[in-house]
């Protein structure tokens, strides 16, 4: 049992942290990539800046458009405004969350509000982003080693988890989805990609160097082990959704945890064949479609629903 | 005045030096909580001092910076709101405790015992009878005149007749040294979350002394205002769900609620959690309506129920009060117990516990003067470069001219206010509050002091071992406020047995 | 005199809301003038009703509906049997207005001898006071001195309906020179109270008589004043028909102005603005009761709407309030 507005902000709380952490890294693979004045470092900057839905891409300078996409606070959608609003949701819900955990948070945002950011940031950007995302990984740690691994938890889990398939989705729909022209081949290209999904030594690991279009695909897709694909997310949503909706017994209901078992279903009997068959883009607007349908249902079944159908007998 | 500190501050040769800074520690005309009048350190406080004597001044700095980085991380802050900006400041802390020896504290405890419940009687009597009123012991107009006197609580039951469940006096020692009370706080007061989180605190910064001194521990307090709210709920409710309600993040005292919603184990919930439908209270929780039994509300009466009280709140519940009228959940504090902290009922206080309890007072009042009263009205223009004026309505500080520290200008223009509006204000001598060591730039200097202990009354009334010393951090200022510049820091409560160190030896093992 | 009263109160949302919660001061009064044959209220939709009595002894029904709509009907029905009304004496001494200075009076009294909500002592009404000579009434006892008073007002103001509303302070009607009872009673009770008496709001219903000059609306709530009077305790005077209170009278509650009584007033959710349509009618019993023939509109003055956090500067309210809570 817990209040349906605390599970809003836990839920709000993961999706906002997870944003945040993808966002650093982004910033952080893309900085990096323009290091070596290539065309693959272009193309590092045209993946990330294309994967948070920046038009312009190219307008400014890389360094620039990191900068902004970490430390802008008028644009909702940087680092440091997903680190607020997290803050903001924790704070809310400070009585749910262990003062490990809260503390984690609060350094980490007291670090990207401090006044000295933008100066540290300009003086050495990737030690920077490299300190943001260990201090994401120390708080997420933290929740795990200290929370009670129940409601509370189980919310928050889902809201990283939920926008984890969304935002690995959009990568992926950025370089394996457009016209064919557009596909991305590049050998540092792709092992930015990876880096930015946080992928590459476990990659590694299953495929070796051999950086394929496909396998990276199947990886990041199908791997059943790896925590940044999607199948794992889809895993992960479903068991917290399973185990939430256990005490919710409205009829006539969304059933946010039927509409995450599909998706894990579909995920789970498809394979990298069928991808290439029917093409990449329409399984993963799938994914995406039915993330926001699965967002939807949990609102419905589990903070706003009509007050009438839950009144006790 | 002036001339009279000036006179009798002691000369620089005199004065007690500390150890570690070599400065001179100046206590002047005010009674001083550390240093006796001929500067020896009170006995209370040796552990305190050998302590302070062993540490170098950078010591103390460090010490200083950790605890406030500490409150800083916790997010033990309240937030400034400026001209579209927000910011966010922890509440100034000192790392000395403040001690009082155990024989001086059963005073205050049984002083603020016999207050309480004289008060909660008080609030009986004038929702029912008003046998009080008729007797003209306290005048009716002060009293059905008052804006926080709720007609809606005429004739309700209150369990144990507890309207104030959660009190918060604040005391303070006058020159003499003898603690008296300046205010009562019976509607949403604040401040226990700094009591638990400076003793949290101060067992960091000095383990050693903390445990040698024997100090009482404070930290039972969240299972008591459990206890304590879960006796007002009804008998028949077998495991009451208790939740706190908070007006919402943007409150300044919103950690302190959230801090003892977590430390209590139950929900912290807003107004739009709560429904009420056939006249009983719900949470909206994941898994559908969960009945809410007793609610510790955070939210001024007003903006309680928008059906009742202020239309426009959206901060309550509608329906709420009915809820309560009608015995399905209980409200703590009850509503319109404001009415009895009110200043100009303050000054009747002593009556009040003489009328229902056929005792003196314990705990002297501060002489007040009611200016709604004409001889009163004019002794206080006369001497308004004496006194402190406060508005009856207002609080935190607010509305206020402490007539020594105000130029001839404000003076005058608050004799303005005065004149167009008496029954609105109240005057009081100015009172020099007690000092204590403070360590401030550095340096350890007396500041001014108060003490709001915690007293929770519903089956039982308890007062806690312990209280918030807040602390005047502007040299020489007597407003303790936080709204207003002030700061705070540990009290210790020492316990009878270990209060006195010349005893069995217990606890000698010299700084650790 | 056995009279039947059908009140019909209906409000309109433009779009759907939710969570309604009512109060009503609806019961006519059970008294010893007074009898309650019966009364009921049929809701739609359709709620579980609970009471209490308020502080003044009104009997306030109260429901709520959780589920969205867009009307709420009350409809409250009652049968009621009053009596003539006590033959008062032509005068009362000149001593009563020392009797009215007693503790008792002022203790019991209390709330009904000071300014409060709709009625205050305003510039406006000094100004009246002093066109009509009405601190001169004064010098004679109390009862005389509340006829005259009942009197000036009948003939210094036009009923006419529009210009004033719910809410609408006593200054308007001054101003205009006209108003509805609520506005007439509010003025007569700072007047009252001005002088020292006693004197509380009442709301009811009227049993209309044109041929006994009567100027209220048939189809609409009442409203009077009652004053009271040590010797002759709670009395009744009706300003905007120029009588004492009487058998064609139904008291339903009492308070210290419109406010305190208000026949119906709730909140909801939803970001809707409601209409209110009230009808009213009065028959001597045994005629079969009719529909009310037209419903009339009124402001929804009284009736607070809650909105949704939706809009910025709702969500800037919020954080004002909550930053405005006494921090103690």
């Amino acid at each position: 049992m817990m209040l349906a507005r605390v599970a809003d902000s836990l839920y709000w709380l993961g999706r906002y942290i997870e944003r945040a952490e993808h966002l650093s890294r982004l910033s952080s693979v893309m900085l990096n990539a323009t290091l070596d004045q290539t065309d693959s470092g272009m193309q590092a900057v045209w993946i990330a800046l294309s994967a948070v839905g920046d038009d312009g891409a190219g307008k400014v300078s890389p360094f620039e458009a990191a900068r902004a996409l970490v430390l802008d606070r008028s644009d909702p959608n940087s680092v440091v405004s997903s680190l607020t609003m997290a803050r903001e949701n924790a704070r809310q819900v400070r009585d749910q969350i262990t003062t490990e955990t809260w503390e984690r948070l609060n350094v980490l945002y007291l670090r990207v509000t401090d006044a000295s950011a933008e100066a540290e940031f300009a003086d050495n950007s990737v030690s920077y982003l490299h300190d943001v995302i260990a201090d994401v990984h120390l708080f997420k740690g933290a929740a795990d080693a200290t929370m009670s691994h129940g409601e509370s938890w189980r919310f928050m889990m889902l809201g990283m988890y939920l926008e984890r398939a969304q935002l690995v989705s959009s990568l992926l729909e950025v370089c394996f989805a457009q016209a064919p022209s557009r596909e991305i081949h590049d050998h540092l290209a792709l092992v930015s990609l990876l880096r930015m999904a946080c992928a590459l030594e476990p990659y590694l690991r299953v495929y070796t160097a051999e950086i394929e279009p496909r396998h990276i695909l199947e990886f990041l897709v199908f791997d059943e082990d790896f925590p940044r694909s999607i199948r794992f997310a889809t895993s992960r949503i479903e068991e917290h959704l399973t185990a939430l909706a256990r005490h919710v017994e409205a009829a006539g209901r969304a059933a946010p945890e039927r509409l995450a078992g599909k998706l894990k279903a579909r995920l789970q009997y498809a394979d990298v064949d069928e991808l290439e068959t029917i093409g990449a883009g329409a399984l993963l607007t799938t994914v995406v479609n039915e993330c926001a349908r699965i967002h939807e249902a949990i609102y419905e079944t589990f903070v706003a629903y009509p007050l009438e159908l839950r009144l006790p007998a | 005045m002036d001339t009279g500190v000036a006179a009798k501050l002691q000369s620089l040769d005199e004065a007690p030096t500390l150890p570690m800074t070599g400065a001179a520690y100046l206590p002047g005309v005010a009674y001083d909580e550390m240093f006796a009048a001929g500067g020896d350190v009170r006995a209370h406080y040796a552990p305190l001092q050998s302590r302070m004597a062993t540490l170098g001044a950078s010591a103390l700095a460090d010490r200083q910076k950790t605890l406030e980085r500490s409150f800083l991380l916790q997010g033990i802050t309240f937030t400034v709101y400026g001209a579209g900006s927000a910011t966010e400041r922890i509440i100034p802390t000192d790392l000395f405790p403040r001690i009082i020896p155990a024989a001086e504290w059963a005073r205050i405890e049984s002083g603020l015992t016999q207050r309480l419940q004289a008060l909660n009687m008080f609030l009986a009597d004038i929702y029912g009878e008003q046998k009080i009123l008729m007797d003209g012991v306290v005048p009716r107009e002060l009293v059905l005149g008052a804006p926080s006197y709720r007609r809606e609580m005429q004739n309700l039951y209150v369990p144990h007749k507890s309207y104030a469940n959660v009190c918060g006096s604040d005391l303070i020692r006058g020159q003499d040294g003898e603690f008296a009370v300046l205010e009562d706080n019976l509607r949403v007061p604040s401040g226990v979350s700094y009591m638990l989180a400076n003793r949290d605190a101060a067992k960091r910064t000095f383990p050693g002394t903390y445990r040698e001194a024997g100090v009482r521990p404070v930290e039972r307090y969240p299972d008591l205002l459990l206890a304590t709210l879960k006796s007002m709920s009804a008998d028949w409710r077998s495991d009451p769900q208790v939740v706190v309600l908070t007006p919402g993040v943007y409150n300044s005292a919103y950690y302190e609620h959230a801090y003892l919603a977590r430390l209590m184990g139950v929900p912290l919930v807003e107004g739009r959690d709560l429904v009420v439908h056939d006249n009983m209270v719900y949470m909206r929780t994941t898994t559908g309506l969960r009945r809410v039994d007793v609610i510790y509300r955070r939210v001024d009466d007003d903006f309680i129920d928008p059906l009742t009280f202020r239309r426009d709140s959206s901060l309550g519940a509608a329906g709420l009060f009915n809820a309560y009228r009608a015995g399905n959940v209980v409200i703590c504090n009850a509503p319109g117990t404001g009415v009895a902290d009110d200043k100009a009922v303050y000054a009747f206080v002593p009556d009040i516990i003489r009328y229902y309890l056929g005792e003196d007072p314990i705990l002297p009042n501060i002489e007040t003067y009611l200016c709604r009263e004409k001889s009163q009205l004019s002794h206080v223009l006369d001497n308004l470069d004496k006194l402190v004026v406060k508005a009856v309505g207002a609080s935190g500080g607010y509305g206020m001219l402490v007539g020594p520290h105000a130029s001839a200008q404000e003076r005058a223009e608050f004799a303005e206010a005065l004149k167009a509006d008496p029954a609105n204000y109240i005057a009081q001598p100015t009172i020099q509050l007690s000092t204590a060591p403070c360590l401030v730039d550095g340096r350890i200097e007396p500041r001014h002091v108060d003490l709001r202990p915690f007293i929770l009354s519903g089956e039982k009334t308890i007062v806690t071992p312990g209280a918030l010393t807040r602390v005047a951090l502007k040299r020489g200022s007597l407003v303790v406020n936080s709204s207003q510049g002030g700061g705070s820091k540990d009290t210790w409560v020492l316990a009878e047995e270990n209060g006195h160190h010349n005893g069995n030896g217990h606890g000698k093992g010299g700084p650790q | 005199m056995l009279l039947e009263i059908r009140h019909v109160t209906q409000y309109h949302y433009e779009r759907p809301v939710r969570e309604s919660l009512m109060e009503l001061w609806m019961q006519p009064q059970k008294g010893a003038r007074q009898r309650l044959v019966s009364f009921e209220l049929d809701l739609d939709p359709a709620a579980q009703l609970f009471s209490y009595p308020d502080s003044f002894g009104n009997a306030v029904y109260h429901f709520d509906v959780p589920q969205p709509h867009d009307r709420l009907t009350i409809i409250a029905r009652s049968a009621v049997e009053t009596e003539h009304a006590v033959e008062l004496p032509d005068r009362l001494d000149i001593g009563e207005w020392d009797r009215l200075r007693s503790e008792f009076v002022r203790g019991e009294c209390f709330d009904f001898l000071r300014p409060h909500g709709f009625v205050q002592t305003t510039e406006r009404l000094l100004a009246f006071i002093a066109q009509h000579d009405l601190e001169a009434l004064r010098r004679q006892d109390p009862l005389t001195a509340l006829r005259r008073l009942n009197e000036t007002l009948y003939q210094s103001f036009g009923y006419q309906p529009g210009v004033t509303d719910a809410d609408s302070p006593i200054d308007l009607a001054l101003e205009a020179g006209s108003g509805v009872c609520q506005d007439f009673a509010h003025i007569m009770l700072a007047i009252c109270r001005s002088w020292g008496l006693p004197a509380r709001y009442v709301s009811g219903y009227l049993f209309t008589d044109r041929d006994a000059g009567d100027r209220s609306d048939p189809d609409a709530t009442h409203a009077w004043v009652e004053v009271f009077l040590p010797s002759l305790r709670w009395v009744g005077f009706d300003p905007t028909n120029n009588c004492l209170t009487g058998e064609r009278h139904v008291a339903v509650a009492v308070g210290r102005d419109y406010a305190d009584v208000t026949p119906s007033r709730g909140v909801y959710k939803g970001d809707a603005e409601s209409h209110l349509a009230v009808g009213v009618t009065v028959r001597r019993a045994r005629a079969a009761l009719a529909e009310p023939e037209f419903l009339r509109l009124a402001k929804p003055a009284s009736f607070g709407a809650r909105r949704r956090n939706g809009d910025a500067a709702v969500h800037q309210d919020q954080q004002r309030q909550q930053q405005q809570q006494q921090q103690q």
